[in-house]
């Protein structure tokens, strides 16, 4: 192993992340390393939109590899290793949601948007709040992670057909609501048709409260 | 969204750009695209989508979870054992290094302890006998024994399986073979077959055809096992013989049995016994071979009394064996060499029936006693009846009784009148 590493730090892109975690199963501290390195943002972005406290997002990312390191001898060549390093994301992203549910919130009083948060952004995160649960994981797991249609319906647990309609629709959804809300607008636009019923939606907090 | 005129739904086209759609329909939606505007201009819109959707960046993680994580991967990669497996294999190679440092540990131990005590066993005798290495029974696949230092101490006087067992000597010592034993393996060379024969004959004269059985017999150089004869006065005579013939003039003593008479049943079987006796061969070598390990330790050994039983035990052990399946082996080696004959001759006899003619007394007396006997079986039929009717009768007569006796008087009083 020793003898390969040159090559591989010179050749980073060309190795797969398949490749990797196998090197890493046979010892490799610098295969996952490399892992690491390519997946430590994307996974603490995968945190980051979906709670609320920055902090706690990079608990779970941290958790998150250090579940890897300790069960590196569970993952199976048949899976990629991106839906099985997001599957174990999510995992702790529902259990830290259960935690969060049973505990007074303080989830209510959310961080404010981080100051790096373009308005982009943040019109982004509105519209997607605006979404159905269901519709938002799978748009989030389809723009963000980047996984496929049938690793969204492992990780989401619904059907396939279902993956591609919601999609769909969520993005048709969000087509609306992002055309018609002019951009760098905070509040919500008031000719944006209004879902959910009632009067404007105030600017939520992250999904961790809605179920 | 679907319409009848256009051929590609838009939830369709939007799998398609994400490269979710298999052939072949990928390639008819990609022809379609590349022919109408519509769905380009909708292919336009949902790339625009998806780059806004993205644009919410997030910002980078601080390093504290890189120095964890650092931190993670060096103490795991610096534990033992880290391969494939994980922690379990990790505390699976400490038990192997273990145990294999008490195996050499031992393995040394044990070698110093042999060589320190062989030091003190050292003798001088004659070199070995030729013969001794050559009269193993070629019988047993046992090769000859390697002129190992222990071996050339031995000489002819030091047989340590003669000196235990009493001076016996041992079968693969030194033993001529015999005749079966030559018949056997030269049966072998092909495969081992016992074979076996039942003949029933009806002889017309008994006793001639007894002696010519022992005739032949002894003429192809068998023997008679068992002889069992039945003469009955007035019936058929047999006789009942178990024949060992040598297998290879089986034949000809069987077509001699033969001609004693005419062959009533007759029936022939053979029994493969290579394997077994490949088998027999192979355990009575690895037997005799653990007796030889065995009577080296004991010399060699000065260890603790408890141990010396204990190997003169195993030695008396694979002794009782040794001698068992050589019992098995020469038993198998005969019935293989020597067919077996199961002869029946039964004597052809029919009994006369010759009755002389009656005397006139004797017909008389036959006549008297049958006329005595059918009557007596007419009376008893008789009461037989009564017994049978009677009580019908008797009660029939009660009841007609009174009105009878009633009818009776006046008919004797009418006549009166």
């Amino acid at each position: 192993m020793a003898q390969r590493l040159p090559l591989l730090a010179a050749l980073p892109a060309m190795v797969t992340d398949e490749q990797l975690i196998l090197e890493f199963q046979q010892g490799s501290a610098d295969a996952f390393r490399e892992l690491f390195s390519r997946y430590r943002q994307p996974v603490y972005a995968f945190f980051r939109r979906r709670l609320d406290h920055p902090a706690r997002a990079e608990e779970l990312a941290q958790e998150t590899f250090l579940a890897v390191l300790r069960a590196r001898e569970r993952y199976e060549p048949r899976a990629t290793f991106r839906s099985y390093l997001y599957g174990i994301a999510m995992n702790l992203l529902h259990a830290e949601r259960r935690r969060a549910g049973r505990e007074v919130s303080d989830m209510r009083a959310a961080d404010p948007p981080a100051s790096g948060d373009t308005e982009a952004a943040l019109c982004v995160r509105q519209a997607i709040a605006q979404l159905d649960e269901t519709d938002r994981e799978v748009v989030m797991l389809r723009e963000f992670e980047q996984l496929s249609y049938v690793e969204i319906a492992v990780l989401a647990g619904i059907p396939l057909n279902t993956v591609r309609s919601r999609l769909f629709r969520a993005r048709m959804r969000l087509k609306e609501l992002l055309t018609l809300e002019p951009r760098g607008d905070f509040a919500p636009s008031r000719t944006a048709p209004v879902k959910n019923g009632g009067a404007n939606p105030p600017l939520r907090p992250s999904e961790g409260t809605r179920k | 969204m679907t319409s009848t005129t256009h051929p590609v739904e838009r939830e369709e086209l939007m799998a398609y750009l994400d490269g979710e759609l298999r052939p072949p329909r990928n390639l008819e939606v990609a022809a379609h695209l590349d022919a109408c505007a519509d769905c380009r201009s909708f292919a336009a819109e949902m790339e625009a989508i998806s780059t806004q959707i993205r644009d919410w960046h997030v910002e980078p993680g601080s390093d504290t979870v890189i120095a964890s994580i650092q931190t993670a991967v060096t103490d795991t990669a610096t534990r033992p054992g880290f391969v494939k497996g994980g922690r379990s294999h990790r505390y699976l190679s400490r038990g192997w290094a273990l145990g294999l440092a008490a195996s050499v540990a031992l393995v040394i131990l044990v070698v110093f302890y042999f060589t320190g005590t062989g030091v003190m066993h050292t003798r001088v005798s004659p070199p070995p006998s030729p013969s001794s290495a050559q009269s193993d029974s070629f019988l047993s696949p046992m090769p000859a024994a390697p002129p190992t230092p222990r071996a050339e101490r031995m000489g002819p006087g030091d047989d340590a399986w003669g000196k235990a067992r009493g001076g016996n000597v041992f079968l693969s010592r030194g033993t001529t073979i015999t005749d079966t034993q030559k018949a056997a393996i030269g049966a072998r060379s092909e495969r081992m077959m016992i074979r076996t024969a039942a003949l029933q004959i009806i002889v017309k004269d008994f006793d001639a055809a007894r002696a010519a059985v022992e005739v032949v017999v002894r003429n192809h150089g068998g023997h008679i096992g068992q002889l069992h004869t039945d003469t009955p006065r007035d019936a058929a005579q047999t006789l009942r013989a178990t024949l060992r013939i040598p297998v290879d003039r089986l034949d000809a003593a069987l077509t001699g049995l033969k001609q004693l008479g005419r062959v009533r049943d007759e029936k022939l079987a053979g029994e493969e016994v290579t394997d077994q006796y490949v088998d027999l061969v192979a355990r009575l070598a690895n037997a005799r071979h653990t007796e030889q390990r065995l009577v080296e330790v004991l010399r060699q050994r000065t260890g603790k009394v408890t141990d010396v039983l204990e190997v003169e035990q195993e030695i008396a052990r694979v002794r009782e064996e040794i001698e068992r399946m050589e019992a098995q082996r020469r038993n198998l080696e005969q019935r293989v060499a020597l067919a077996t004959v199961d002869l029946r001759l039964v004597e052809e006899y029919a009994a006369a029936l010759q009755l002389p003619p009656d005397s006139a007394w004797t017909r008389t007396k036959n006549a008297a006693i049958l006329g005595w006997q059918s009557a007596v079986d007419q009376l008893f039929g008789l009461s037989l009846l009564i017994l049978h009717a009677g009580p019908t009768l008797l009660l029939w007569g009660a009841v007609l009784f009174w009105p009878l006796r009633w009818m009776w008087r006046r008919m004797r009083v009418t006549a009166a009148n």
